[in-house]
C-alpha cells in the first residue's frame, strides 16, 4: 500500500465534470456539480465526506446504478479506455460485475434472501460466462473458500439468514472479485458491521483488491478508515471535490479548511482528550480536599433475561455501574453486549429481572405508576436516532414543553419562558420554535431532544449512543455541548456507545460491557493506556491507526 | 419490548439523502407523465363527487321532474336531450331518478363508513394501546370476521335485521368493522412502539396523554384513508344488496334497485342498466382518487 | 422436523379455530339477535291467520323455543358430526343442499381464478416493465378501475353484449363449457384486482430492495432479474392473499351466478337470504370459513417451500433442515 509505484502505473478510472441532479418532491437536486476522479491501476482511492457529500452518488454513477429520479449524468466516465456514461445497459451489464465489482454497505441486506449463497456467486460467473453450469458450482465454492468463508462448501448450500452480517460482507467481496476485476466499488463496506469486526472485514476487502492486482475506490465517511486504508484521498463536501491529495499530505497537510474541520472533528484523529480535569466543583473551588464526588446512580447485581428456558437470552448479567454526581460514566461494547438494554433498565423502560437501580440511594428497581412518572424528573433519556425520538406531529416549543406540562410546572407563560431557556442552552435559535422535526437537521433534532430532557432539570441523563447518527462535524459540536452543559450545570451523564474514540472524548471512567457483563470498568485513561481485558484490547485495536 | 437485543444497538449511519430512492426498473419519462395524469384525474375526480354531493343536497336543481310519477305515453324512451339517461318501464326519468337515489344509497353507504369508522377505530386504537388479555381475544373475533368475506357477512345481518336502506347500511358497517379495528390496533401499536411515544412516557406523560396526544394523533390518518377507501367499497357494496333485493322497496329510487329493475329489459333497452351502473363507477372511481390522495398526503407527514 | 410439525400443527389448530368461530359468530348474528325467525317465515308465507299454535309449533320444531344457550349447544353438537340443520324453506338438509350446489360454483371459482392469475400477471408485468411510459400507466390505472366497477354492473354488461347483441354465449344456465365463460370472467375481475395489486406492489418494493442493486452490480440484465429473483419474491405476498381471494370468489359468486340464474352456492346463499332461511346461511358462512381455513393452512405449508426463513421466524434460532 504504498505509493511508490504510482507513477508508472496507468489509469485505470477517469470521471471528469461529472454532474449528476435528481429530481425530487421539493425540485430538482444537485448531488454532483462536476467532479473529476482518477483512479490508477493498484491504487486505493479513499472518497471521504459527509451525508450529502455525493460521494455514494458518484460511486454508483460510475457503473450506471443511479437510483430512479437521477436525471442522466453529465460529463466523463472513462473506464480502461470505454466511455461508461450513455453506454446501453447491455452493454454496460457486461462490465458490471466482470471488470468492475462492487461491494455493498449493508451486507445483511444485499443477498437475494431466497437463494442459497452458493447460488448467488454461482450466478455472477454464469452470467459472464467464466464457468458453465457445472463449473459454476465447483467454482463458487471456491470463491466462498478464498474469500475466508468457513467450510466453504456447507456454507453454499446455506441462505443469506443463516450467516452473519461480516461472513455475508465476505461472500460479497468474494463475488465482487470473482470474476478478477480491474476496479473494485466499496460503499461504506463496513459501516453496517459490527465494530470488531470492521477492522478484519478491511484487512480482507484490501488485502484481496491488492491480490488480484485490481484498483480500489472505497467511500467512506470515516476520515480514519480512508487514512489507514488509502494511498489518495479524496475530500468531498456539496457535490465537489473539495480536496485531492495522498493520504500522508491530507491527514499532515490539509489545505482546504474543510478538510481541516473534518480533521478535527474525526475522534479518532484528533488529540486525544481525556476528561482527566480536576473536579471543578464547589468544595475543590473553597479549597477544601477534593475528594471523589458521590456515586448519583449505581446498578446492583442488575440482570435482566429476554424469554425464558432455551430460548432465553441473558441480555444484561449481574451489572454493578455507578455514575459520579457531575461526572460522565461511558459504558462501551460491540452489537449485541447488551449496552442498550441496561440504560433502558436504568430507566425502566425494561423490567429488570434481579438486581437494584440506586438513585441517590433509593432503590428504584421497584417503583410504579405516580412514583415510576415522578422519577422521570431524575432521570432522563436522549436516543440515538433524534428523528425517531421527535414526534412529527407537534412542533418543537410543544415538544420541550411536554414534559413540563406532564408534571403540571408553571404557569403557560413561565413554561414558554423556560422552553425559550432551555433552548439557548442548547444553542438554538428561537426561530426552530414553530418548526416540526423533519424541517430540522439531524444536529438541530438532537439538540432539540437535549432540551427536552433538560427542562425538568434531571440529575442524571442517560445518552444512548447520542451521537452515532450524526456526521462528524455535527457529532462534535453536539459532544462539545454535553460537555459544556456538564461543566455548567454539573449534570452527570451515563453515556452508552460503540465508539472508543468518542468515548475518550467525553468520558470520566468507562465500563466494558461484553455478552452481558461488565468486564472491565475503570477510569478512562487507564482503560485506553493499559487494558486488563482481552476483549477491551479487541476494541482498541479496532480502532483505525494511522501514524504518519 | 421484545427480546431483540442487538437491532437496537446497531449504529449505522444514515443512508445519504440523495441516495434514498434507489434503481426502479420504470424508466424515464413515467415520472412526468404520471404526475400530469395524477393532477388531471384529481381534479376530475373532486368534479365528480362535488356533483353528486349536490344531487344529495339539492336533487331539484339537476332533475326538475318527479322520480316517482309514471307517465304511461313516455315508456322506454332512449336517451335524448329530453331524457339524458331515457326512460324506464313506467315512462320516469331515468337521470331523474338517479339523482334522486343518490340521497338513498349514498346514506346508506355513509351510515355504513360511520359505524366502521367509529367502533372499528375505536376498538382497534384502544386494544393496540392497551394490549393484554382485551386485545388478544377482540384480535381473534377480528380475525374470525376477517374470514368470513364481507359481501356474505352483511347478508347474514340483513337476513338477521330486516330489508330496507337503514339495514343494508347497518350490516355493510357492521362488517366492515373488522379491517378498521384491524389497521387501527396495527397504527396504534406502531405508534406506541415508536420512539417519540417512548420519549414522551420518559418525559413524564400520563398515560391517558399519551393516548390522546401521540397515539391517536399517530393512528388517525391512516385509519381516515382507510375510511376514504371504504367509502366507495361501502357505495358498492350496499348498491349489490339492494340489487340483490334487500334495499328499498320500489318506487323510491336507489341506485342498485335501478340497474336490477332495468336487468328486465336487457335485451331491448341498454340504458337502464348500463347508464346508472355508470355512474356508480364513476363516482367510486373517483371517491378512491381521492382517497389515494389522502392517503399520500398522510404517508408524506409521517 | 419437529420444528415443522409444530409449525403445521399450530397452524392446523388454527384452522379449526376459525371454523368454530365463524359457526358462533353466525349463530350470534343470526339465531341471538332479537328478531323472530318464524315470525318472519310465516308472514313470508303469506299465513294471515298467524295462530299462536301454529307459531308455536314451528317454534318447537326448530328448537327456537329452548334458551339461546341450548340452541347453540344443540346446533354445535349438531355441526360436530356434520348436520347443519335443515333449510326452513325446502325442508332438505343444508350440508346436501350445499354440497349438491358446491360443484357448479367449484368450476366456476376454479376458471375464474386462472384467468385471473393471467389477467394479473399480464397486467402487473406491463405496470413495472413496460417499454413506454403510456403503456406502464395504463396497466398502473387498471386495477383502480377493476376496483371501483360494481361487480353485477359488469355481469349484465357481458350478457347485453356477448350474449344478447353478439349471441356468442348462452346469457343463462348451467350446461356446458360455454355457459361458464362469461360468468368466469365477471367473477375474475375482482380477484385479478387484488392479485394484480399484490403483485405491482410486491414487484415494486422489491425492485427497490437493496439485493436487487447488488444483483445489476453482478451484471444481470432486467430480464434476468425479474424472472429469477424478483418473481420468486412476490409469490409470497401473492400466496398470502390467496385466502382473501377465495373469499372473495365465494362472495363474487353470490352477484354472479344471480346476475346469470346460474344455480351454485351463490344463489343458493341469495335465495336464503331472501327467504330469510337462516340455517341455510349459517351453513354458508361455516363453509366459506371452512374454506378460508383450508386455503390458509395450504398456503402456510407451502410457505415454507418459499421462504427459508418462514421456519426460523416463529421458533427462534431454529434452522431450517433441510441444506
Amino acid at each position: 500500500m504504498t505509493s511508490a509505484h504510482l507513477k508508472t502505473s496507468t489509469e485505470v478510472l477517469s470521471v471528469r465534470g461529472l454532474a449528476v441532479d435528481y429530481q425530487t418532491r421539493a425540485g430538482t437536486t444537485t448531488a454532483l456539480r462536476g467532479v473529476d476522479l482518477h483512479v490508477h491501476r493498484g491504487e486505493v482511492v479513499a472518497l471521504v465526506g459527509e451525508s450529502g457529500s455525493g460521494k455514494s452518488t458518484l460511486g454508483r454513477a460510475v457503473i450506471g446504478l443511479l437510483a430512479a429520479n437521477a436525471a442522466p449524468a453529465q460529463g466523463a466516465v472513462d473506464f480502461e479506455g470505454t466511455a461508461l456514461l450513455g453506454l446501453s445497459e447491455r452493454k454496460l451489464s457486461r462490465i458490471r460485475g466482470r471488470r468492475i465489482g462492487f461491494v455493498p454497505q449493508d451486507p445483511s441486506v444485499s443477498l437475494d434472501p431466497l437463494k442459497r449463497v452458493g447460488e448467488q456467486v454461482a450466478e455472477t460467473l454464469r452470467v459472464h460466462g467464466v464457468a458453465d453450469r457445472r463449473q459454476a458450482r465447483d467454482q463458487a465454492v471456491q470463491v466462498l473458500e478464498r474469500a475466508g468463508v468457513d467450510r466453504p462448501g456447507l456454507r453454499a448450500g446455506q441462505y443469506p439468514h443463516e450467516l452473519s452480517g461480516g461472513m455475508c460482507q465476505r461472500v460479497l467481496i468474494g463475488m465482487a472479485l470473482a470474476c478478477e476485476p480491474t476496479l473494485v466499488i466499496a460503499d461504506e463496506p463496513t459501516s453496517a458491521l459490527d465494530v470488531t469486526v470492521q477492522r478484519v472485514i478491511l484487512d480482507y476487502l484490501t488485502e484481496a483488491v491488492a491480490q488480484h492486482e485490481a484498483s480500489l475506490l472505497l467511500v467512506t465517511h470515516d476520515l480514519a478508515v480512508a487514512a489507514e486504508r488509502a494511498d489518495r484521498i479524496v475530500v468531498m463536501q456539496g457535490g465537489l471535490v473539495v480536496e485531492t491529495g495522498t493520504s500522508r499530505q491530507i491527514l499532515t497537510d490539509p489545505r482546504e479548511p474543510y478538510t481541516r474541520r473534518l480533521l478535527e472533528a474525526a475522534p479518532s484523529l484528533g488529540r486525544a482528550r481525556a476528561r482527566t480535569r480536576s473536579v471543578a466543583s464547589g468544595t475543590a473551588a473553597r479549597g477544601l480536599v477534593p475528594a471523589e464526588p458521590a456515586v448519583v446512580l449505581g446498578t446492583v447485581g442488575l440482570s435482566k433475561t429476554f424469554g425464558a428456558g432455551d430460548h432465553a437470552v441473558h441480555a444484561v448479567t449481574d451489572v454493578a455501574i455507578g455514575v459520579r454526581r457531575g461526572q460522565t460514566r461511558a459504558v462501551v461494547g460491540g452489537s449485541g453486549s447488551g449496552k442498550t438494554t441496561l440504560g433502558r433498565l436504568i430507566l425502566r423502560l425494561v423490567e429488570p429481572t434481579s438486581g437494584a437501580i440506586l438513585v441517590d440511594g433509593d432503590d428504584i428497581s421497584g417503583v410504579e405508576g405516580a412514583e415510576l412518572r415522578r422519577l422521570r424528573r431524575r432521570i432522563q433519556l436522549v436516543y440515538q436516532n433524534p428523528f425517531s425520538s421527535l414526534s412529527p406531529f407537534l412542533d418543537v416549543e410543544r415538544m420541550i414543553e411536554e414534559p413540563l406540562r406532564a408534571f403540571g410546572i408553571g404557569s403557560r407563560r413561565e413554561r414558554a419562558q423556560r422552553v425559550a431557556e432551555a433552548l439557548s442552552r442548547v444553542a438554538l435559535p428561537q426561530q426552530v420554535l414553530r418548526r416540526r422535526a423533519a424541517e430540522l437537521s439531524g444536529g438541530q433534532q438532537q439538540r432539540v431532544a437535549i432540551a427536552r430532557a433538560l427542562i425538568v432539570d434531571p440529575e442524571v441523563i442517560v445518552l444512548d449512543e447520542p451521537t452515532s447518527a450524526l456526521d462528524v462535524s455535527v457529532q462534535e459540536q453536539v459532544l462539545q455541548l454535553l460537555t459544556s452543559l456538564q461543566d455548567d450545570s454539573g449534570l452527570s451523564y451515563l453515556f452508552i456507545s460503540h465508539d472508543l474514540a468518542v468515548v475518550r472524548q467525553v468520558a470520566h471512567d468507562v465500563s466494558v460491557m461484553h455478552l452481558g457483563r461488565i468486564v472491565e470498568e475503570g477510569p478512562t485513561d487507564q482503560i485506553f493506556d493499559s487494558p486488563a481485558h482481552p476483549y477491551t484490547r479487541e476494541l482498541l485495536d479496532s480502532l483505525p491507526r494511522w501514524e504518519p | 419490548m421484545t427480546g431483540d437485543v442487538t437491532s437496537a444497538e446497531e449504529a449505522r449511519p444514515e443512508p445519504e439523502p440523495d441516495d434514498t430512492g434507489r434503481f426502479r426498473p420504470a424508466r424515464r419519462g413515467s415520472r412526468r407523465l404520471s404526475f400530469r395524469l395524477d393532477v388531471w384525474t384529481a381534479v376530475l375526480s373532486f368534479a365528480i363527487v362535488l356533483v353528486v354531493l349536490c344531487w344529495i343536497v339539492l336533487p331539484g336543481l339537476f332533475a326538475s321532474g318527479s322520480p316517482i310519477t309514471a307517465v304511461p305515453h313516455d315508456r322506454l324512451l332512449e336517451p335524448s336531450w329530453a331524457h339524458l339517461f331515457g326512460t324506464d318501464s313506467l315512462g320516469r326519468d331515468l337521470f331523474t331518478r338517479v339523482v334522486h337515489g343518490a340521497r338513498t344509497s349514498l346514506s346508506a353507504a355513509g351510515l355504513a363508513v360511520a359505524i366502521g369508522l367509529v367502533i372499528g377505530s375505536v376498538t382497534g386504537i384502544v386494544c393496540g394501546f392497551f394490549g393484554g388479555r382485551l386485545d388478544a381475544v377482540v384480535m381473534r373475533v377480528v380475525d374470525v370476521l376477517l374470514a368470513i368475506p364481507d359481501l356474505l357477512l352483511a347478508m347474514a345481518l340483513v337476513a338477521a335485521l330486516g330489508f330496507g336502506t337503514v339495514q343494508v347500511g347497518v350490516a355493510v358497517g357492521v362488517s366492515s368493522i373488522a379491517s378498521f379495528a384491524r389497521l387501527s390496533r396495527s397504527e396504534a401499536r406502531r405508534v406506541s412502539a415508536s420512539t417519540y411515544v417512548e420519549a414522551a412516557r420518559v418525559g413524564g406523560v400520563r398515560p391517558s396523554g399519551v393516548l390522546w396526544r401521540h397515539v391517536l394523533r399517530g393512528s388517525l390518518g391512516p385509519v381516515l384513508a382507510l375510511g376514504a377507501l371504504e367509502i366507495g367499497s361501502a357505495i358498492l357494496a350496499v348498491a349489490a344488496l339492494s340489487f340483490l333485493g334487500y334495499g328499498t322497496p320500489p318506487p323510491t329510487p336507489e341506485w342498485g334497485t335501478l340497474i336490477s329493475d332495468g336487468r328486465n329489459y336487457i335485451s331491448s333497452a341498454w340504458w337502464l342498466t348500463v347508464l346508472p351502473g355508470l355512474v356508480i363507477m364513476l363516482l367510486v372511481l373517483s371517491v378512491n382518487r381521492l382517497s389515494r390522495l389522502l392517503d399520500r398526503q398522510i404517508g408524506v407527514r409521517r | 422436523m419437529t420444528s415443522v410439525l409444530a409449525y403445521s400443527g399450530r397452524r392446523l389448530l388454527a384452522a379449526a379455530f376459525v371454523v368454530w368461530a365463524a359457526f358462533t359468530v353466525s349463530f350470534v348474528i343470526l339465531y341471538a339477535l332479537p328478531s323472530d325467525p318464524v315470525q318472519m317465515m310465516l308472514a313470508r308465507g303469506g299465513d294471515a291467520s298467524l295462530d299462536e299454535s301454529a307459531v308455536q309449533a314451528v317454534r318447537h320444531e326448530y328448537g327456537f323455543d329452548r334458551p339461546v344457550i341450548v340452541q347453540y349447544f344443540a346446533r354445535l353438537g349438531a355441526a360436530v358430526t356434520g348436520d347443519l340443520g335443515t333449510s326452513m324453506q325446502t325442508g332438505r338438509s343444508v350440508l346436501v343442499s350445499i354440497g349438491d350446489a358446491l360443484p357448479q360454483t367449484l368450476a366456476l371459482a376454479g376458471l375464474a381464478l386462472a384467468i385471473a392469475i393471467v389477467v394479473a400477471l399480464l397486467v402487473s408485468w406491463a405496470a413495472t416493465l413496460a417499454p413506454f411510459a403510456v403503456l406502464r400507466e395504463l396497466a398502473l390505472g387498471l386495477p383502480p378501475l377493476g376496483r371501483a366497477v360494481p361487480s353485477f354492473w359488469l355481469g349484465l354488461v357481458l350478457l347485453q353484449i356477448f350474449a344478447f347483441q353478439l349471441g356468442w354465449f348462452p346469457a343463462t344456465g348451467n350446461t356446458g363449457w360455454r355457459s361458464l365463460v362469461l360468468p368466469a370472467v365477471n367473477l375474475s375481475v375482482p380477484v385479478a384486482v387484488v392479485l394484480a395489486q399484490v403483485m405491482i406492489q410486491s414487484f415494486r418494493s422489491t425492485w427497490t430492495a437493496p439485493f436487487v442493486e447488488v444483483l445489476r452490480a453482478k451484471g444481470l440484465r432486467q430480464f434476468r432479474i425479474q424472472v429469477r429473483h424478483i418473481m420468486r419474491h412476490s409469490l409470497a405476498p401473492t400466496l398470502t392473499v390467496l385466502g382473501v381471494v377465495t373469499g372473495a370468489m365465494l362472495a363474487g359468486s353470490i352477484v354472479t351466478e344471480t346476475v346469470f340464474s346460474r344455480s351454485g352456492v351463490g344463489q343458493l346463499t341469495q335465495q336464503a337470504v331472501t327467504s330469510q332461511d337462516l340455517p341455510v346461511i349459517q351453513g354458508v358462512v361455516v363453509l366459506s370459513a371452512v374454506v378460508f381455513s383450508v386455503v390458509n393452512l395450504a398456503v402456510d405449508l407451502v410457505h415454507p417451500l418459499i421462504d427459508p426463513r418462514v421456519l426460523s421466524r416463529p421458533l427462534g434460532r431454529r434452522r431450517p433442515v433441510a441444506v
